[in-house]
């Protein structure tokens, strides 16, 4: 058996832990989560594999055994419910005191809690790639992302759907905007690739970068799937399942609005348009206005409005836990389709809709012209009267309708979630492809212990005891043979000796020593290198450490840790077998 | 030759900018054999007591000079100090002490001096006027932000009045910068001699260290320090209003002096994203553990987008050895290092932003030997030779 079953490849894993709590159909962000795990599943095969948060620690989602300890039921594709397994990486002595993790037979880390990745599960390893695209600001996993980057160098790839409770945080709950600038300051510090939903997300992205000041992440646009899965489309024909409620509706012509009715959505200026038709005495000329969607925050008013105003005779109708088959019926029955959103990152029901031919009547803000094109006839979200005009005109003449319909049928291109999964796939390849074994600096007082020194900035200087000047910095390290090179300043006038070494396994194993003796020559700035010093394995907590006489004035600025080049590296340590 | 300082501020244990600059001249002149005293009028309530001090008049007592005396309070003790007979004569009576030179430091107790001189003092005493800004154009920035543009202009002619009154009388005039020199130069009797502010030499003990690293835990940090002064506030959230992204994990951005505590109950500190997570306020510090912090810096911030004259934090700045991050204005006077090693300049939030993070990318600054000499001009003992000279030329002995 080779060292992983994978080569030298890296693993790509999914955070699931958004769509393993998702309790209701999946919907914006778990649908997007969930698509895409289908499809990179597809495309990476062996390689790809799910993890989920628990306890505090990404851990490998690996098995359908029932397990209490998941706290809620799990919406999944193909309707099956997994649990977590084994922790992935244990951090739990935090800080710079981290305790050996032992690595299991595949060359990653088991848990030292006992609860151990099972024979033939591989947990997260050195230079593994996830992929985070989830609820991600609720469950507080960025900062253990943080931890993981610096710990185990994984490569992060995370989203920006949009940017709205920082750009339009009056219609968001609370004082979100702070949280979320927060939020997207870390993704950026822990991110290696940021996907965007539409170019205006990452538009919108990139200014907030420059306004916050984080470092630019390079990112890449996915343009979202809009094709309805086979679980989701419906049997035209068949009633089935359906609620009476539903069923109802569908007896008579509607105009259909999908989405939470939350005040972003602006379900409120349709209420008004058809205020002002009736006021009008046109309100009999239009269909029925259907809602489709949970209520969120800040619509009371809205809902009461509507509810007690007597123009309105039961003209809005609002329907909740509609299932996915209802949906696919509701829209293919709709006359057309409104979405009169204040802002959108992308605007998923939108590409639906034209998917399935409809004629759909929007707001132009956001990205919602990059999903409908010139085949949406736009209304401006914040003028009531435009959407009176332009509901009531498409109701009024059903041979323009007819037309707009035909029009889309021709001309709409659809996009499907595989197309999605393959703009984030070139990225992840060139990622993956990217070496594991890279050259890092260390600051010994940043990044490292002492235990006779004294850290200044980022230098220790010795303060005239013998001991330990420097030992740490206890992170991982691929594989491969590497010169380590300590950077130093001896004062004139002291002498003494000190003793570098590498080691692992809280000092159990060492890879290199090297003892040298100082004289009272003058000032000198110089470097103790061990070169050639071979990891024939992937080790999580590598050590340097600088033992000195306390006669010895020096101070430490730096360590380098190279990985030598290649083709040395294969002369030294060959793939070894595991016994 | 007997020498008498005035100002609106002790200075025995300096903490803001005024503060140590007066004391390094003080200290040097005594160093240059003088006899040398210290005298003037607490310009704030706040102020340790002093020998040679009168205590804060108070708000009633100014207001009988201006109807709102906030942020006018140095103008209005100037009008206090020679208007009010009791006052006067407090103070003359502290002072006693025949001096052969009076320097009044920024121009608030002038008119006192030339009064004291010619009443108490024979007219003996040459008077020199020591200049730390354009007074007028500072205070108009200050109050226009408070107070509106009204307020603002009429208050910077009551200043101009005051700042232009000393230039002209005054026997030598020193400025901090070549700019300030320039636009004092037209009122002045002889051509004003520029003395910029500057730095004191010390080197961090290792008890200093330890105690900065008590502090900061030893994480990577970048140091702000500044006093509570209105522009220091106001420069740090025209830079960092919009966001401190640019701190690493971890990072921190360590203000010392009054400016965290002023920084923290600004309204926009809870609007400014990250910066609660970021900013850790050291407080007003000593000189020991402000030396600690200077030495275990990263590097040193300087968002200082208004006001005039120098910042003696540019120097001190400079004289670290450390990565600086600086406006165009917080560098004024120290020009010559704007391309120097480590030193960045730029004068907005996305320009502070790039630079602080190429910053805390690179290994910690350490100067050459040569660049460490290059920039001893910024310490006190040159930056103040000029006024030290011209006291020595005037060749008056006991």
């Amino acid at each position: 058996m080779i060292v992983s079953d994978l080569g030298d490849a890296p693993r790509i894993w999914m955070n699931v832990t958004t769509s393993s709590r998702w309790t209701r159909p999946a919907m914006g962000i778990v649908r997007v989560e969930q698509e895409l795990v289908k499809e990179l599943g597809r495309l990476y095969g062996d390689r790809f594999a799910l993890c989920v948060l628990k306890d505090g620690a990404l851990v490998p989602f690996y098995s359908d055994t029932q397990d209490e300890s998941v706290e809620t039921a799990y919406f999944w594709p193909d309707h099956s419910r997994r649990v977590p397994g084994g922790s992935a990486v244990e951090f739990s002595s935090g800080g710079k005191t981290i305790r050996a993790v032992s690595m299991d037979r595949a060359g990653s880390y088991g848990s030292a809690n006992g609860n151990r990745t099972p024979p033939g599960e591989r947990s997260i390893g050195l230079g593994d790639i996830v992929i985070s695209i989830g609820l991600d600001w609720d469950t507080g996993v960025i900062d253990l992302f943080l931890e993981m980057k610096r710990r185990i160098g994984i490569r992060l790839i995370t989203c920006c759907y949009d940017l709205i409770p920082i750009l339009f945080p009056q219609w968001c709950v609370g004082e979100v905007a702070v949280r979320f600038e927060q939020y997207f300051t870390k993704l950026a510090w822990c991110s290696d690739l940021i996907l965007c939903i539409s170019q205006q997300s990452k538009k919108d992205y990139l200014a907030l970068a420059e306004r916050l000041g984080f470092p630019p992440v390079p990112t890449t646009v996915i343009p979202l799937g809009d094709n309805v899965g086979p679980d989701r489309a419906a049997d035209k024909n068949s009633l089935q399942g359906i609620s009476t409620d539903v069923a109802q509706t569908l007896n008579d012509a509607f105009i259909l609005c999908v989405g939470t009715i939350e005040r972003r959505k602006n379900h409120e200026i349709l209420y008004r348009a058809y205020h002002l038709l009736a006021r009008a005495g046109k309100l009999d000329d239009v269909p029925r206005l259907v809602f489709v969607g949970m209520h969120g925050w800040g619509v009371h008013d809205l809902l009461n409005d509507m509810a007690l105003d007597p123009l309105m005779r039961d003209k809005i109708v609002q329907l909740h836990h509609v299932s996915d088959t209802e949906l696919s019926l509701l829209y293919e029955k709709a006359a057309f389709i409104v979405y009169p959103s204040f802002y959108e990152g992308w605007g998923l029901p939108v590409g639906e809709a034209l998917a399935l031919g409809k004629v759909v009547v929007a707001s132009d803000q956001g990205a919602i012209p990059e999903v409908g094109g010139n085949l949406v006839l736009y209304a401006d979200p914040w003028n009531p009267r435009d959407w009176a005009d332009t509901i009531h005109g498409l109701s009024v003449a059903p041979d323009r309708l007819e037309r707009r319909r035909m029009k889309v049928i021709d001309e709409y291109h659809n996009r499907n979630w595989t197309d999605t999964a393959l703009a984030a796939r070139a990225a992840i390849d060139t990622m993956a492809g990217q070496s594991l074994a890279r050259a890092t600096t260390l600051y010994p007082g940043y990044d490292m212990n002492t235990g006779v020194g004294l850290a200044c900035g980022g230098t220790v200087m010795s303060t005239g005891q013998a001991g330990p000047l420097i030992y740490g910095p206890y992170l991982g390290i691929r594989r491969g043979v590497y010169d380590i090179e300590i950077l130093y300043d001896k004062l004139a006038g002291a002498s003494g000796n000190c003793r570098a070494s590498v080691v692992s396994n809280g000092g159990q194993t060492t890879y290199a020593a090297l003892d040298r003796q100082f004289g009272v020559e003058a000032d000198m700035s110089a470097s103790l290198l061990m070169s050639g010093v071979i990891f024939d394995n992937d080790v999580l907590d590598y050590e340097v450490t600088l033992y000195i006489d306390e006669t010895l004035m020096i101070s430490v600025s730096r360590v380098d840790v190279r990985p030598v080049f290649q083709q040395r590296q294969k002369l030294l340590a060959p793939e070894r077998e595991v016994q | 030759m007997r020498i008498l300082t005035l100002s609106t501020y002790p200075i025995e244990t300096p903490t803001h900018g005024g503060q140590h600059r007066l004391s390094n001249i003080v200290r040097l002149l005594r160093a240059a054999g003088h006899d040398v005293k210290s005298a003037g009028v607490a310009g704030h309530a706040d102020y340790n007591k002093s020998p040679l001090f009168l205590k804060y008049p108070g708000d009633a007592a100014l207001e009988e000079f201006l109807e709102r005396t906030a942020l006018m309070e140095d103008w209005a003790i100037s009008q206090l100090m020679v208007k009010s007979q009791a006052r006067f004569r407090a103070l003359a009576k502290l002072i006693d002490c025949s001096p052969h030179l009076i320097l009044v430091e920024q121009p608030w107790l002038f008119n006192f001096a030339r009064a004291y001189n010619a009443v108490h003092n024979g007219g003996r005493a040459q008077l020199f006027y020591s200049a730390q800004n354009i007074e007028s154009a500072l205070k108009y920035e200050i109050v226009r932000r408070s107070f509106g543009v009204h307020d603002a202009a009429l208050d910077r002619d009551r200043v101009l009045d005051c700042e232009r009154h000393a230039i002209r009388l005054a026997d030598r005039v020193f400025g901090v910068s070549e700019g300030d020199l320039a636009w004092m130069a037209p009122y002045a009797k002889a051509p004003p001699i520029l003395t910029a502010n500057g730095v004191a030499d010390g080197i961090a003990s290792f008890e200093d260290i330890y105690s900065a690293n008590a502090l900061t835990g030893a994480k990577p940090f970048a140091l702000f320090c500044a006093s509570a002064h209105p522009p220091n506030i106001e420069g740090f959230f025209d830079i960092f209003g919009t966001g401190v992204g640019c701190f690493p994990p971890g990072a921190k951005l360590v203000v010392a002096g009054g400016a965290g505590e002023a920084i923290r109950n600004n309204p926009a500190f809870a609007r400014t994203g990250g910066v609660a997570d970021v900013l850790m306020d050291a407080g007003t510090v000593s000189d020991e553990l402000l030396r600690g912090l200077i030495a275990t810096a990263h590097m040193i911030l300087l968002p200082i987008t208004h006001g005039g004259g120098t910042n003696l934090k540019s120097a001190e700045a400079v004289w670290s050895g450390r990565h600086v991050v600086a406006t165009s204005s917080a560098m004024r006077g120290f020009e010559q290092f704007a391309n120097g090693r480590g030193i960045a300049i730029t004068n907005d939030g996305p320009g502070f932003a790039r630079e602080i993070r190429l910053a805390f990318a690179q290994p910690r600054l350490e100067l050459t030997v040569e660049e460490r000499d290059q920039r001893r001009v910024v310490l006190w003992e040159n930056t103040l030779l000029g006024l030290i000279d011209e006291v020595a030329s005037l060749g008056v002995t006991e």
